[in-house]
């Protein structure tokens, strides 16, 4: 199993969204899926015409990417989406094609823990895929994604994240906490725990990152990836920092961080 | 499960979706917002519009009859508490809320637009800050469109012209030509049948255009008979409010207006006259008869209200007598401003010039004291409604409230409900005379007359 897995710094913020194939909205325009949510509307949504829709981010400058998040998207079961890395020339480095929702067989169903559904995240407020890849640099990155299936006749997309993820080596520690928030309009999901062994190069990659990060912007986290069960949808979502966590020196080789997180 | 189940069934989280109108460096912009995600798709009006998430309360909306027996009803504002976003605070800082109207709509989060109920209408007055984190934004009760006072044209003297509707009596005209004697008695035609000084007829001349002459100078009270061509309370409202919906009873009413009034005034004016309720509803304003009517619209069985909530909270004694009065249009004369003639020729004028109003009562055995004054010009039409009153008070009444566990969307104040309760009574029917809700739960309390 992996272990938890963060995409702090999301490129896509920065780039330049162009529409490849579909029809745009003027009033749910592409930039929508680069506003962070904290401060934002969960209702605006970004929103393509058509069934089968691309588009392309060219990154502010040439960057690694191993990981690329849509969330609160409105993308069937059956949706398939398209990850096509570029260089500087838009020359195809290399492609990714994964389900929208990855589906588990019924044989491998918990009944005491899963959805008898066709997805996991059929139910829930806020649906996301999830695509992760070996980490290569880019400049563009195309996203070709088909419904079909939906009846919709458009595509809607709340959220981007684009980046390098960071996994560290250990996983945290029993003992984390799952909670809802609900002081806003809509519920929002709580969850701490802690990373009691992080080496020092991960404390030098969390360090960079959290230091440009702040409690303002969101960032993606999940704490089961590739588990593929509703426990791995249930502790997936954007959330942002309540205080920034403390980097703590537990051993001459060894970091400590406690997160605390909630929904944006 | 279809709309109207759904409005009926307890439990489910309701979505409500509030359209603020305003207006943004001179263009029209509306503020849309919901109290969770919610996006109109392609096809829907309006399209591809999101509903901002930043509701995060709405105090109680209350509609109410202000008393049974009158017209009045009661303003009631309200608030809604939103988050405070930079885009939300962006905008409301450059947005012109004159004249901004409020929309408020409430359903599911998985149905269409269209399939949203139109809850209540009103007229935005702005956001205000709450605190760091909240933004309210006050939304006032859709009456104030009739707290206006009531338009009158002036002259190129600047002296007001008084309004003329259906026939008044011995109403007081006013003087815009003091070198030719001339009297306004309206902006429009009239026909001015009798003129009086201190009581007494004297000579003039009828112009027809609302204005007349006296043959001679005269130094007393100048008050004169006349009429205009409304010819009952709907077509004084229609006069009025031209572009509204107003369904006023076809009764033969009399209104002078001569001074500021209020349109609320003048609609609490025919209502009571009328014997009927008013209140701006979301579709337009209604008018409702003030007598219960057995053919109740609703039925509240006992499994639809909230156990031990039915209290009741008032008791109205029988009413001793009714009185209504009538022919209320005009000015009522004292015995020394009256001729020597009158007095002495026709003691039946003046009992009615000294009189306060022409009235009809109604003896009953109880305590209380009904009067009522109304613009009804004709006596028939005073004892009906006396009659339809009395029959409404003669026995003791109570004003039960409940908390009802669906949610009453299609009643309103003034709608006859029947209340099934066996612990008070088996059932009865009566007046719904107020309704609290909070949009966002599924329970209501309202207030009945049984």
């Amino acid at each position: 199993m992996s272990n938890v897995r963060f995409l702090i710094n999301n490129i896509a913020d920065d780039g330049l969204v162009t529409l490849l194939r579909g029809e745009p909205v003027n009033s749910l325009p592409l930039s929508y899926m680069q506003f962070q949510g904290k401060q934002f509307s969960f209702s605006r949504r970004a929103r393509i015409l058509g069934d089968n829709i691309a588009f392309r981010i060219e990154l502010a400058s040439i960057a690694y990417v191993s990981g690329v998040v849509l969330n609160n998207h409105s993308l069937s079961n059956t949706a398939k989406i398209l990850v096509i890395r570029r260089d500087q020339q838009l020359n195809e480095i290399d492609r990714v094609e994964v389900d929208a929702f990855k589906a588990k067989p019924l044989g491998e169903i918990n009944p005491f823990i899963d959805r008898l559904v066709s997805s996991q995240q059929d139910g829930q407020a806020s649906r996301y895929s999830e695509i992760n890849m070996t980490s290569k640099s880019c400049r563009y990155i195309d996203l070709e994604i088909n419904d079909v299936d939906s009846g919709n006749q458009y595509i809607d997309i709340g959220r981007l994240f684009i980046g390098t993820t960071l996994s560290p080596r250990f996983n945290f520690n029993w003992g984390h906490g799952i909670g809802f928030n609900t002081d806003l309009p809509r519920v929002r999901r709580t969850l701490s725990f802690t990373m009691s062994w992080l080496e020092d190069r991960e404390f030098a990659l969390f360090y960079d990152a959290l230091s440009k990060l702040g409690t303002e912007k969101d960032f993606w986290l999940s704490l089961y990836p590739e588990k593929g069960d509703s426990i791995q949808s249930r502790h997936a979502l954007a959330c942002s920092f309540n205080t920034l966590p403390e980097l703590i020196r537990t051993h001459f080789n060894n970091w400590e961080i406690p997160i605390q997180v909630t929904e944006v | 499960m279809n709309r109207e189940q759904w409005l009926l069934t307890p439990g489910f989280r309701r979505t409500v979706l509030i359209e603020v109108d305003c207006n943004i460096e001179g263009q029209p912009h509306t503020f849309y917002l919901a109290n969770r995600d919610y996006c109109t798709a392609p096809s829907e009006t309006p399209s591809n519009q999101a509903y901002d998430d930043w509701i995060v309360s709405i105090s109680e909306f209350t509609t109410e009859l202000s008393d049974a027996m009158y017209g009045q009803t009661t303003l009631h504002d309200f608030s809604v508490t939103c988050r405070y976003t930079e885009w939300l605070y962006s905008h409301v800082m450059q947005a012109d809320f004159s004249n901004s109207s409020v929309r408020v709509f409430v359903g599911d989060h998985t149905w269409p637009r269209a399939d949203f109920v139109l809850y209540a209408t009103g007229k935005g007055q702005g956001f205000s800050p709450k605190s760091s984190s909240e933004i309210v934004l006050s939304v006032g009760d859709r009456q104030r469109d009739f707290v206006a006072p009531i338009t009158l044209q002036t002259n190129d003297d600047d002296v007001a012209l008084p309004k003329l509707f259906g026939p008044c009596f011995n109403v007081s005209p006013v003087q815009i030509d003091t070198v030719n004697r001339t009297y306004c008695i309206n902006d429009g035609p009239a026909n001015v049948t009798t003129v009086r000084e201190n009581g007494a007829l004297i000579p003039f001349t009828d112009h027809g255009d609302g204005t007349f002459t006296l043959t001679n100078n005269a130094k007393g009270k100048i008050t004169c008979d006349a009429s205009s061509s409304f010819a009952n309370a709907a077509a004084v409202i229609e006069a009025l409010y031209p572009n509204s919906d107003i369904d006023m009873p076809p009764l033969e009413v009399g209104l002078y207006i001569d001074k500021d009034i209020s349109g609320i005034d003048v609609l609490d004016q025919l209502c009571v006259s009328t014997g009927c309720f008013w209140r701006p509803m979301p579709q337009g304003v209604f008018v409702r008869s003030a007598l219960v009517d057995e053919t109740a619209k609703e039925v509240f069985s006992a499994d639809m209200i909230e156990p031990d909530s039915l209290t009741p909270s008032q008791w109205l004694e029988p009413a001793s007598h009714v009185s209504v009065g009538f022919q209320r249009n005009y000015s009522p004369l004292s015995e020394g401003e009256i001729a020597g003639v009158v007095i002495e020729q026709s003691p039946a004028l003046i009992a009615k010039l000294t009189s306060e109003y022409s009235r009809v009562k109604s003896i009953l055995a109880g305590g209380r004291i009904i009067d009522i004054d109304t613009l009804l010009v004709h006596e028939v039409d005073a004892i009906a409604l006396r009659d339809a009153r009395a029959q409404q008070v003669s026995k003791r009444q109570a004003i039960y409230s409940f908390d009802t566990l669906a949610v009453p969307f299609g009643v309103s104040p003034g709608d006859s409900i029947k209340v099934e309760s066996p612990l008070f009574f088996q059932s009865r029917v009566g007046l719904l005379i107020a309704k609290h809700s909070n949009l966002t739960s599924d329970r209501s309390t309202l207030e009945v007359l049984l």
